[in-house]
């Protein structure tokens, strides 16, 4: 026979459970999200960095 | 004394509140997902989620870009006023050249933007200064925007480096990281500069690329400590190994390869 008890635990349960499916299919995925601008400036697509020949001071 | 209608009627009627509960615990819960995992790891959906905020755009200013990374503030003017806010007034944070003390364009990873009081756009700006993840608000007219198709992630405690094109995992590259004593610092970062050592026979190898971050322990560095990501002279005992000062060293064939794919600006995400 279910108690309170027990149909608390078993909604809580299926409440969680619930939740994350939820979550797990609504997340956005990362970079297939659109990005929206609001200037009006063309945007390009960045190119590769061009080197500068010097010698390096970086922590190494 | 209760009658068996009600007394089902009340036990559905808190089965519901609880399942009601139960969803809304597990949607403030933060999501743990496993960082080895490219398709599933939240360093990447950190950087990348959403580089932009849209504020008060109408539908017929605005511009929808699709599959960038992220986007890139390069310099146009002689310096740059970064701000601490929004806002033409706002106090000055720092002032920065169009060059960098190494000869690259200035440039920021875009974090956000905004509409001041007047409508003039701003961006918030990822800084190459210390502390680590400083930013600063700058005028979007001081500044030339490109999208940014690639992305790093590092993990340091697989000493590995993959590389991102959108949610595509283009390369793994085995990695050598900071000793104990001058560990290699967590944290969001992006790509200032890229350097052709004269000589490509040293501990840095073919390339460099300096980061926007600093080493937490080498503070009297030259030029501050700044991180890098560059080659090796010494690949056997470079790669998979706690081995440098903070930077992060690999084979001279793989920062070959970045150095003909990556942007200035390109976010890094390193995990701890």
């Amino acid at each position: 026979m279910l108690n309170r008890k027990r149909v608390g635990a078993i909604a809580l349960a299926a409440g969680v459970a619930f939740g994350g499916v939820g979550l797990s299919h609504g997340a956005p995925t990362t970079t297939t999200t659109a990005k929206t601008m609001t200037t009006t400036t063309t945007v390009r697509r960045a190119v590769a960095a061009a080197a500068v020949v010097r010698t390096p001071r970086q922590t190494g | 004394m209760t009658s068996p209608i009600r007394r089902v009627a009340r036990l559905a009627g808190l089965a519901v509140a609880l399942v009601l509960v139960g969803m809304g615990v597990r949607i403030l819960l933060p999501v743990q997902r496993a960082p080895t995992s490219p398709e599933r790891s939240t360093s990447s959906e950190r950087l990348s989620s959403p580089a932009y905020t849209v504020s008060t755009t109408t539908p017929d200013d605005a511009r929808t870009l699709v599959g960038y990374s992220g986007y890139a503030a390069t310099v146009k003017p002689a310096s740059i006023e970064v701000r601490d806010a929004p806002a033409p007034g706002a106090p000055v944070r720092v002032v920065l050249p169009d060059h960098n003390e190494n000869g690259a364009p200035q440039t920021f990873f875009i974090k956000d933007e905004q509409r001041d009081a007047s409508g003039e756009v701003w961006y918030r700006v990822l800084l190459p200064i210390r502390p680590n993840g400083t930013t600063g608000w700058v005028r979007a007219a001081d500044v030339e925007v490109s999208g940014l198709p690639y992305r790093l992630v590092v993990y340091l405690a697989q000493f590995r480096l993959d590389v991102f094109q959108g949610p595509h995992l283009l390369r793994s590259i085995g990695l050598g990281v900071g000793t104990d004593q001058t560990p290699t610092p967590g944290g969001e970062y992006y790509i200032k500069e890229l350097l052709r050592p004269p000589d490509p026979n040293t501990v840095y190898g073919h390339y460099v690329f300096g980061l926007s971050g600093f080493s937490n322990v080498l503070v009297n560095w030259p030029d501050g400590g700044v991180l890098g990501i560059h080659g090796t002279n010494d690949p056997a005992h470079a790669i998979a190994r706690k081995v440098s000062h903070g930077c992060l060293r690999m084979r001279n064939e793989d920062i070959e390869y970045l150095a003909g794919l990556l942007p200035l600006g390109t976010p890094v995400e390193v995990e701890t």
